[in-house]
């Protein structure tokens, strides 16, 4: 048997078998084993029609070899190059600069944020409407928000990377609002906006990308607050709510951070001398020192007894100016935060289980972030406590680690960031459940999207999971795929994702010298 | 593969190395080693994009973007690819999303209704011209198996493109794609199958 054509008993006939095209293509495309090779080849020899139905199919792939290959056009060379490179001399650089769609995107993006925090500021506490449509719940799952999600991502698909094609122009403004909404709604799903403003490092404005980067989320996060505000409003919830925030702020400094790791990377790439390289560290350092005061600040906001403090409302306005000695003296924030949730009356026990867990997972994740801090983590805990900060030996550690870096010591400079992302899905009365074997398979396929065929082959497949070692902006760009896949298959079910610190993640075993690359993530992909 | 073929290959490989290392550095060099790579594949890549998307307008909208893309990612570039074949996983990628959000709107293209919007690829011969093969000019031979193309599904097209037009190996079309060695291949047989019967006549 080694050909569909031939029936039973015919054998060394040739009936029928020319009329099977199939064999012929299965033959050209190196689809037959060596024994039905060698036999069908034999049968080629006697059979005139199958010989000429191969040579139609080799006369097929020679005018296919042989389609005239059209020169691609000279403008697109010719704006590559002028894309990669916003002009050689500096004059034309800054009028390159200006006209840059990134360039207005992003001062688009902080104008819009900036009529945010007026808004925040004109409105109270007590001045917020209430809003029964908004549960406090909603801001935990980032499925809720998928609309918005999906116009943000969509939005930082045009920002991001649309360049100044003529047809992303137009969808400019609106995608700089539309950004700006989901942004606010859910900065878990807007990777892409850290990405917009990680750009403008690009630039060589470092410090304009360490400001904005912090500005946007403070301002996002400002934003945010009043939802969560709404929610606190309408109902007295304060686990969910305490839950809410935090997460929110959890979320954001993940994002933020890394990106302002890599602006602060990229700068030092690009430095010639130490002389270029202290602006940036003291820039880094005010704004490591300000997420510092803002993230304690968060975890204030919420007090035992459940009830909001208008008077330690978020500066909004602390992104712009070097941060003020914290105000409060340094506590336990672990300790608040259990207290916080321990001191409510739960609506049911598996609420506050939950509540719980989330609150140790955030105070840990709060432990891990100030510990995880490349740079400016002594200096900020000396002002959070109350001491006094010592940026001229932290600026000498930290130009020490530069000079390493300049010396060839890449590894000073790693982020060495490890991330878990567990995915789950969810029965129709709201629980947790694990993903069906289709879901799982389908999350696998999230990994053809991923840009670069290198990474996707690090990955290593388990029944549990995927492990995968990323860069950065690969990772960002697989959260958004996972965004992707939970809302294509929402008819399924939705995926959830669910962020997790660091501590559960495998380093991700470097299989080469180029897989020491400074920015990777690893990742854990966990199905639950 | 002969020995000089191979002797080429890897001559190809190191230059790219050698001019991909230059664009990561600064100034005017970096930016003339990328420009070089970009001669040097632009036409490969905006070829297949033409005839994956059937449309030299969005071809060479995502030509550029793939090259654009190449180089704000060439930090990520593994010299234990061609980078050739990084390329083409950029260009296929972004190809997917672009199909994703164009998905809405429309997706196949019928035959007889295609727009042909491609100047590039010359109208076939008037209908009623059943003459063999061997008496149609090349050209218009040429177009009606551009059409062909274009009129199949997307899969089977992706591997035709690589295979049988680009020239490219197994290896590397399966790391493109990222399917197994016995898919790629059952997937290039379907794809030839339903050429060869779209093509009967003309061969």
């Amino acid at each position: 048997m080694f050909w569909r054509g031939e029936s039973p008993g015919t054998k060394g006939s040739t009936m029928k078998c020319h009329e099977d095209k199939e064999t012929a293509s299965r033959y050209l495309s190196d689809l037959l084993g060596a024994r039905e090779r060698a036999e069908y080849e034999r049968h080629l020899a006697e059979c005139p029609e199958c010989a000429a139905e191969v040579e139609r199919y080799r006369r097929m792939m020679d005018l296919l070899r042989n389609l005239p290959q059209i020169k691609a056009p000279a403008s697109l060379r010719a704006s590559v190059m002028e894309k990669i490179s916003p002009g050689t001399s500096a004059e034309p650089q800054r009028v390159s600069i200006l006209r840059s769609w990134r360039f207005r995107a992003v001062a688009a993006l902080l104008v819009l944020a900036a009529g945010a925090v007026v808004m925040f500021k004109m409105l109270t506490p007590t001045q917020f409407p209430t809003s029964a449509s908004q549960s406090p719940k909603s801001a935990l799952n980032v499925a809720d928000n998928l609309d918005k999600a999906k116009q943000g991502r969509d939005a930082g698909d045009y920002m991001g990377f649309g360049y100044e094609s003529p047809n992303v122009a137009t969808h400019m403004d609106a995608g700089s609002k539309l950004l700006f909404d989901a942004y606010v709604t859910s900065p878990m799903d807007m990777p892409g906006g850290y990405d917009v403003v990680a750009f403008t490092s690009a630039l060589n404005r470092v410090d304009n990308a360490l400001y904005s980067l912090n500005m946007t989320d403070l301002k996002a996060f400002a934003a945010k607050d009043q939802t969560a505000f709404v929610d606190f409003a309408a109902t007295a919830g304060m686990p969910d709510i305490q839950k809410a925030q935090l997460k929110s702020r959890a979320d954001n400094v993940v994002f933020m951070q890394m990106a302002q790791k890599r602006v602060v990377a990229n700068a030092f790439e690009r430095a010639k001398n130490m002389d270029e390289v202290t602006p940036i560290l003291n820039c880094y350092n005010d704004v490591m020192t300000q997420q510092q005061y803002v993230a304690k600040d968060v975890l204030s906001n919420v007090t035992p007894s459940g009830r909001f403090q208008a008077d330690s409302a978020l500066k909004p306005d602390a992104g712009a100016a070097p941060p003020q000695a914290a105000e409060k003296p340094a506590d336990d924030t672990e300790g608040k935060v259990q207290s916080a949730t321990e001191a409510q009356t739960p609506q049911t026990a598996e609420a506050e289980e939950m509540a719980k867990q989330e609150a140790e997972r955030l105070a840990e994740k709060t432990r891990d972030e100030s510990q995880g801090l490349e740079y400016g983590t002594e200096m900020d805990r000396e002002k959070l406590a109350g001491g006094e900060a010592a940026p001229a030996t932290q600026n000498k550690a930290l130009q020490q680690r530069f000079q390493r870096s300049m010396d060839g010591d890449k590894t000073e400079m790693a982020l060495n960031f490890r991330q878990s992302i567990v995915l789950f899905g969810v029965t129709p009365d709201g629980k947790k459940r694990a993903l069906n074997e289709t879901e799982k398979n389908d999350i696998k396929l999230v990994f053809d999207c991923l840009p670069t065929l290198e990474d996707y082959q690090s990955a290593q497949f388990t029944p549990g999971g995927i492990t995968v070692r990323l860069s950065e902006s690969e990772f960002l760009r697989l959260l958004k795929y996972l965004k992707d896949m939970a809302d294509v298959k929402a008819e399924i079910g939705p995926i959830y994702a669910e962020l997790l610190p660091a501590t559960s993640a495998a380093p991700v075993e470097a299989r080469n010298e180029a897989d020491q690359d400074p920015y990777a993530v690893d990742v854990t992909i966990v199905f639950e | 593969m002969g020995n000089t073929e191979t002797e080429k290959t890897l001559r190809q490989a190191d230059e790219d190395r050698d001019l991909v290392a230059r664009a990561l550095g600064r100034g005017a060099a970096a930016r003339e080693a990328f420009g070089r790579l970009t001669l040097k594949y632009q036409d490969r890549i905006y070829n297949a994009l033409r005839r994956l998307l059937g449309n030299a307008d969005d071809a060479l909208d995502l030509a550029q973007e793939t090259f654009l893309r190449a180089f704000e990612a060439l930090r990520s570039f593994k010299g234990d690819a061609k980078f050739s074949t990084w390329l083409w996983t950029i260009a296929l990628n972004l190809r997917t999303s672009k199909w994703r959000s164009d998905r809405a709107s429309k997706e196949t293209v019928s035959l007889s209704a295609a727009p042909d919007d491609d100047p590039a690829i010359p109208a076939p011969a008037a209908a009623g011209n059943g003459n063999p093969a061997s008496r149609l000019a090349a050209s218009e031979l040429n177009a009606i198996i551009e059409r062909e193309i274009r009129a199949l599904p997307m899969e089977y097209r992706q591997v035709v493109v690589m295979r049988d037009i680009d020239g490219m190996e197994y290896e590397e079309m399966g790391k493109i794609l990222k399917i197994p060695d016995g898919t790629l291949k059952s997937r290039l047989h379907r794809a030839r199958l339903e050429l060869r019967q779209r093509l009967a006549k003309h061969l």
